[in-house]
């Protein structure tokens, strides 16, 4: 798999404190990277390394193939855009003006592409009103207009949901879920609304006090969530037997506990079961939400 | 390096608030101009105004218009971001202070052009023309004045790049130039005092000596008592410290 940005056990300390703990992570190009975990656990101090606002204390990471440490890191960021808790307008400025600011910037040869980044964001009928007047939602998306200048091919989006009513939402997500199809971006988004992330991740990290807890595609997360019947046996081989004699989907959960992802009634799992062996200590249906799966792997409360 | 300092120029002058100062330089001079009318027209002691009054008037004012200018136009992109997108855009951090550094040179100059044809201008029609300046001297003391101010802009910049993003960034700058001013008096007063001649020897001679030589801030204090070689060398270094301790403190920092 190709990695667009890459982490070796980075680590960050602001005096006695760790921000980040040897993490390492990988962000697979293409994908949408849904960036999970609480509160202070790392997430924006991680972006601010990717964006060149921070250095490493130790470790280093790889963005586009160069090293952190390499001068032509710099090259390497001029293919991102980046919206970090804030958008980053300037007020004074019309959304035209401040996409022809941040081409200048940029040192692109001429304002071309400038009307198509306006009408992908929806700003495009927003004439002389100055940033400084948008609502939250045209400023997010001014935002991410103005990530999306010079055509880059990886964009970080720290809470691009935060404070949007519903509408904006859903209209962000659509914004970004056409950018990934069409133009082949790939995304990393932190988020706290993990209901929202799901419906747009293709991958997923979740960090724990600075340290990356686990990886995984969206589809390995979803075998995770779906619906299952979860089962306590007395003995998980003979149980694993039957299900693959029987030709059922399953996945073992630890010594004598499974998830079957089959419509089965108790009696005919019972039956077969029994005739091998096999008693049932517990079963009962089971299914996880991201929100779940996350409390479980990383505890704590509802505060992600 | 062009292309930021071309965006920072362009962000310049798409500022309001840079216009707004531009019109203080400008209106300065006449306000300045109506205050002395005012207190001449009660001393009624028949003595007069002269541009030279109110071109060593200007400067007092201008250590702080271009100290709360700099801070204005700056101090924003730590706070809102912008700056980020800078760093994003493959500029390096030395390119960002020079460029911040650049633009906060030209805006200088464009306010002291307003301050000078604001003084001229007024200095032609409403007074009594030169008292001991001659139009040449007059003019050299405006470019040194300029010289003082594109220092002390850049050491402001220097400023910022350290504190910038707190609030410190605000008030350092004002504070150093308020500090500054109240120095400049005391030495002043103590090398060149109003009755008698001055008492001072040795070390203490040397310092307050070269404080008033060197110090851009103390050539900002009215008409001046030292040459154009003091005045630009004076200039010169603070220029240069607060150049290498911007780039310095600048690329080794973490930034919000």
């Amino acid at each position: 798999m190709e990695y667009i940005f890459k982490t070796n056990n980075l680590v960050k300390r602001y005096g006695k404190f760790t921000a980040l703990n040897k993490l390492n992570m990988a962000v697979p190009k293409g994908s949408i990277y849904g960036f999970v975990g609480k509160n202070g656990a790392g997430k924006t101090t991680l972006i601010r390394h990717l964006c060149g606002l921070q250095t490493p204390t130790e470790g280093s990471f790889e963005l586009m193939g160069v090293a952190s440490d390499d001068k032509k890191i710099c090259q390497s960021r001029r293919r991102i855009g980046a919206v970090v808790e804030s958008p980053a307008l300037y007020k004074d400025m019309t959304a035209k003006d401040n996409l022809k600011q941040q081409y200048m910037i940029l040192g692109l040869p001429n304002f071309e592409g400038i009307d198509e980044i306006l009408e992908l964001v929806g700003l495009s009928d927003t004439g002389k009103k100055k940033a400084g007047k948008f609502s939250l939602g045209m400023k997010q998306r001014l935002g991410i207009g103005i990530a999306l200048c010079g055509n880059p091919d990886f964009i970080i989006l720290d809470e691009p949901t935060n404070g949007l009513d519903p509408q904006g939402i859903i209209e962000i997500r659509e914004l970004i879920l056409k950018l990934n199809r069409e133009k082949g971006i790939t995304f990393l988004i932190s988020s706290h609304i993990l209901d929202e992330l799901s419906r747009l991740a293709t991958y997923y990290g979740f960090i724990d006090k600075g340290a990356i807890v686990k990886e995984m595609s969206a589809q390995e997360l979803d075998a995770q969530c779906r619906k299952s019947v979860r089962i306590k046996v007395s003995d998980i081989s003979l149980f694993s037997r039957v299900m693959d004699e029987k030709g059922y989907s399953y996945s073992v959960i630890n010594d004598n506990t499974a998830d079957i992802y089959e419509s089965l009634t108790f009696s005919e799992i019972n039956k077969d079961l029994e005739k091998a062996g096999c008693n049932i200590i517990t079963m009962e249906e089971h299914e996880e939400s991201l929100e779940s799966f996350y409390l479980s792997l990383l505890g704590g409360k509802k505060d992600a | 390096m062009l292309r930021i300092l071309n965006a920072d120029l362009r962000e310049l002058l798409k500022n309001k608030l840079f216009y707004l100062y531009a019109a203080g330089a400008f209106v300065y001079p006449l306000v300045l101009l109506g205050v002395y009318k005012i207190v001449i027209h009660f001393l009624n002691d028949g003595s007069a105004v002269y541009v030279d009054d109110i071109l060593t008037a200007y400067p007092t004012l201008s250590i702080f218009l271009v100290t709360v200018m700099i801070i204005a136009l700056l101090v924003p992109g730590f706070k809102d971001g912008t700056l980020r997108n800078k760093m994003m855009a493959g500029v390096t951090r030395s390119e960002i202070v020079i460029s911040m550094m650049l633009t906060a040179t030209v805006a200088t100059v464009i306010l002291a052009g307003c301050g000078f044809l604001s003084t001229f201008g007024i200095g032609c029609l409403l007074t009594k023309g030169f008292s001991e300046l001659t139009l040449g001297s007059a003019l050299l003391y405006y470019l040194l004045t300029v010289l003082s101010e594109i220092a002390i802009g850049v050491f402001v910049v220097a400023l910022i790049t350290v504190f910038g993003g707190s609030n410190l960034a605000l008030v350092v700058p004002l504070v150093v130039a308020f500090i500054c001013k109240v120095i400049t008096a005391i030495v002043e007063d103590k090398l060149f005092p109003e009755q008698g001649e001055c008492v001072l020897k040795g070390a203490r001679l040397t310092v307050y000596t070269l404080y008033s030589k060197y110090s851009a801030y103390a050539h900002l204090m009215g008409p001046t008592r030292w040459g154009a070689f003091e005045i630009s060398m004076g200039a010169l270094f603070l220029t240069t410290v607060s150049f290498i301790v911007a780039i310095a403190v600048f690329n080794k920092r973490d930034l919000a």
